[in-house]
This record gives structure tokens, C-alpha cells and sequence, in this order.
């Protein structure tokens, strides 16, 4: 990474009001830009100081996509080097890092920790804890991310000089996300069972909701149907077959 | 559905910072049907009621992936429609809820409504699309004020159409589920939408690794089940 000319002390950081609108990343997303226009917003703190304002915008005016949680990391290290005068680096940065730690906050947040906190939700309120469940979800998924955005921008702001090397050291650790996703799978096999036998110890029509359930909402999960439409046809399924059958037959839901 | 306008207020507000909380900000869960349905169903007087029917819309969407530029169904207006309309008296000991019939049309309302939520946030990002052509103008001319007026505009939209559209379905979803219910629309689909659920989170859980998670949960649910 090469340096441009100085134009702030070398031990300024950015300010927080880089942190806090990078709260609001998304407000502003479009498809063209995705979050381009809330990353220039973000940035404005510090482009806004710069000696050639329109050229330190037009750096930052383009497509920017990550996953929210990630992005105070990357957008404190490119304040950081919007305020050294380092602009062309602050570019490099973007381009290299947006992309990867992006993809590692995606399967940490939206594939293990936010499907293992609602299930746990989920599974508490059907056991009988319904607020207890809520406040579990909510704890646990609040604050380990609360603590990840406030972190990043304080690493991110720290990277120094190589800011590609101390940020690739910020991604969540792959053993975490692996323990998360067990955790997602033995709450949904948990369903599975829970909801099998359940089932089996009701009417053979309830067995026989069930079943379908599971069978085409696997299905449907592989060509990427929406569980809404599975629930819409089994619902007219079921709502037509108790309309015909006479009064008392078993084999309906 | 009457509701005094003090009551549409509140949930006006609510709404609101819902709709901020799931489409602007990297979110806080609390957007999420569970919490949604349960503020709802707490601010229309049958929070449990409220409770079970933003669980099952979650259960419908708990795998849904909002990575890059997907536009998923609007969940927490879903979860809000189906609690505004779940029978008041429906109370959540023990599992017979989950049998209750009655609970299928609220779920068949907040589905449509999570639908129409959806074309209402394509609809806004469009208009965002259009007025985000002026950043390349801005960003030449060193307009900052103008970067600023547009995300100001975009969270002013956001919570304008969180109000509006959780206004609306609170107001609608009643007299529809009413509808459906007169013409026969009846499933234990508390049952349903768990089944559904549990393949969402074993599909989440990944690869060939998921396989023994999945057994060992199925074995402990049985075991519950059963105990």
C-alpha cells in the first residue's frame, strides 16, 4: 500500500460520526449503487474536510455492497485514510476488502447466528417460555453483534499502514460460524422430531399434515419456493378436504 | 376495524421504527414477525394471541437470506397483519393452540400482506434508483449537502411507509380474515408452519457436516415429544 500526500496528523482517527451513520448503510440503497450512496453518506464526516472535496466524493460515489454488520470495519479504515490524504489507497481498500469480509458476515450473521437465535426463539416459545425465548433471541444475537460493530470500527480505524493485512484478521472465526450452523441443525432436526411425534400421537389427519409438510416443504426449500406458497397450498388442501369429508373423519388435519 | 386515532398513532410509530429496524439499518431483530406480531398483538390488547401468530409467520420466513439484492417478502408487516387479526381469546399453554384451525386465515392474511410489502419496498427503492442519478453530479460538484438531503429523504420514506403500511393492514387484515373464515379457510397450521420451519433451519445448518446436528436434534425432539 503506497502513500499519498499527508494531510492530518498521523495519529488522528476518524470521527464517530463515521460509526453512527453506519447505522443507517442501507436507508438509501438502490440497485445501481446498492449501498453507494449510504457509504458516500457515511464518509462525508471526513470527505467533506478533504483539500479537493469533489475528488475525494467522486472516489467514494460508486457501487458499494457489504454486509451491514461488517461495514463499520472497512468504512473507519478508508475514513482513516480519506484523513492521512491517502485517497488512492483508501480505492485499493475498498475494492480488495468490501467483497470478502462481505462474505464472511453473511454466513456468520444471516446463515448461522440469526436462524440458530430465532429457532431458539422459536423452540422456547413452543416449549412454554415464550418471553424467556424472546429475550434469549434478542441477547443472543444482539450483543455479539453489537460488540462486532462497535470492534471493527475500532480495529478498522487501528489498521495502520497495511490496512488489507489487519483487516483480513477481522473476519468472524470460521470454528464460531461452524458451531452456530450444528446449532441451527440440531434445532431444526429437534423440529423435525418433536413435530413427527407429536404428530404421530395425534389423529392420523394431523400425522398426515405433518408429513406433508415436511415432505413438500423439502421440496419446495430445493427449487427455492417460498415456504408462504407450501403453506398456501396445504392450507386450500386442507380447507377443501374438511368442507367435503363428512363429520368426524380422521384422515383430515 | 375501528381503533381510536391514538391507538392508529402508536401503531403508526411502531410501524415506523419497524420498518427502519428491517430495511435501513443492519437490523436489530426486533422487525423480525416474532417481535413484530408480539408489539402488535400487546398494543391491540391480546398479546398472546399477537405472539402466536407473528411465531408462525416467522416460522414461514426463519431461513430467509437478505444477502445482496434480495427483496424478500416484507416479514414484519406480515407478522403485524396476521397478529391484528388472530382470535383474541387464543392463549398459549401448553401445545392445543398449535391445533387451532382458527389461526389459518390470520396466516393466510399475513402472508399476502408480507407480499404487498415487498411490491411497497420494490416500489421505494425504485424512487431511490431515480434519485440516486444525482450522486455523480453531486460527487463532481463537491454537493455533500445533496448526499445528505438524499439519505435524509430515503429514512424519511422508510418511516413513512412503515406507518402507512402497518396503519393499513391493521385496518384491512380483520374484515379479510373475517372473509376467509366465512368461506371455510380452516388448518391446524400452527403444526404446518413448524414442520415448514424445521426444514428452513436444516437446510440453514449447510452441507453434509448438517446431517449429524440434524439427527441428534431429531432424536432430543422425539425424546421431548415423547416425555
Amino acid at each position: 500500500v503506497s502513500s499519498e500526500t499527508a494531510n492530518a496528523a498521523p495519529d488522528a482517527r476518524p470521527p464517530r460520526a463515521v460509526l453512527l451513520r453506519a447505522w443507517m448503510l442501507d436507508a438509501a440503497w438502490d440497485a445501481e449503487r446498492m449501498q453507494g450512496v449510504g457509504a458516500l453518506h457515511a464518509l462525508l464526516p471526513v470527505l467533506r474536510r478533504a483539500p479537493d472535496v469533489s475528488a475525494a466524493m467522486r472516489r467514494h460515489a460508486g457501487y458499494f455492497n457489504i454486509n451491514a454488520w461488517m461495514a463499520p470495519t472497512i468504512l473507519a479504515a478508508l475514513a482513516w485514510l480519506e484523513h492521512q490524504g491517502r485517497g488512492a489507497d483508501a480505492v485499493r481498500v475498498r475494492e480488495r476488502l468490501a467483497a470478502p469480509l462481505s462474505g464472511a458476515g453473511d454466513l456468520f450473521v444471516w446463515s448461522a447466528l440469526r436462524p440458530a437465535c430465532l429457532g431458539l426463539g422459536l423452540a422456547l416459545l413452543v416449549a412454554g417460555w415464550p418471553l424467556w425465548g424472546m429475550v434469549a433471541a434478542l441477547v443472543a444475537y444482539d450483543l455479539p453483534l453489537l460488540w462486532l460493530f462497535g470492534r471493527g470500527f475500532a480495529r478498522g480505524a487501528a489498521a495502520g499502514d497495511d490496512p488489507i493485512r489487519a483487516l483480513r484478521a477481522l473476519q468472524p472465526p470460521a470454528a464460531g460460524v461452524r458451531l452456530l450452523r450444528q446449532a441451527v441443525g440440531l434445532l431444526g432436526g429437534g423440529l423435525v422430531g418433536w413435530s413427527a411425534a407429536s404428530a404421530a400421537g395425534s389423529t392420523p389427519g394431523g400425522a398426515l399434515g405433518v408429513g406433508l409438510a415436511l415432505v413438500l416443504g423439502y421440496y419446495a426449500a430445493r427449487r427455492q419456493v417460498s415456504p408462504g406458497i407450501v403453506l398456501l397450498i396445504l392450507v386450500a388442501v386442507i380447507s377443501f378436504a374438511r368442507r367435503i369429508a363428512p363429520t368426524g373423519a380422521v384422515w383430515v388435519p | 376495524m375501528s381503533l381510536p386515532a391514538a391507538d392508529l398513532a402508536v401503531l403508526a410509530l411502531l410501524g415506523a421504527a419497524l420498518a427502519l429496524d428491517e430495511s435501513a439499518t443492519p437490523s436489530l431483530l426486533v422487525s423480525q414477525p416474532l417481535f413484530a406480531g408480539t408489539l402488535c398483538g400487546a398494543l391491540l390488547g391480546h398479546l398472546e394471541a399477537g405472539m402466536a401468530a407473528g411465531a408462525l409467520v416467522q416460522a414461514l420466513w426463519i431461513g430467509a437470506l437478505p444477502v445482496g439484492g434480495a427483496v424478500l417478502p416484507d416479514a414484519m408487516l406480515g407478522g403485524v397483519a396476521a397478529a391484528a387479526c388472530a382470535p383474541s381469546d387464543l392463549h398459549l399453554a401448553g401445545t392445543a393452540w398449535l391445533e387451532d384451525a382458527r389461526l389459518a386465515p390470520p396466516l393466510v392474511v399475513g402472508i399476502g400482506a408480507a407480499w404487498l410489502g415487498r411490491l411497497a419496498l420494490r416500489a421505494q427503492r425504485r424512487l431511490q434508483a431515480r434519485l440516486a442519478r444525482a450522486v455523480p453530479a453531486a460527487a463532481a460538484s463537491g454537493d455533500w449537502r445533496r448526499i445528505e438531503r438524499l439519505q435524509r429523504i430515503a429514512v424519511v420514506m422508510h418511516l413513512g411507509r412503515g406507518a402507512a403500511c402497518t396503519v393499513g393492514v391493521v385496518l384491512v387484515a380483520p374484515p379479510v380474515a373475517q372473509a376467509l373464515a366465512g368461506a371455510g379457510v380452516a388448518a391446524p397450521v400452527g403444526r404446518l408452519a413448524l414442520a415448514l420451519a424445521a426444514v428452513s433451519l436444516g437446510r440453514a445448518a449447510g452441507g453434509r457436516r448438517r446431517w449429524p446436528a440434524l439427527a441428534a436434534g431429531a432424536l432430543a425432539g422425539l425424546g421431548v415429544a415423547w416425555l
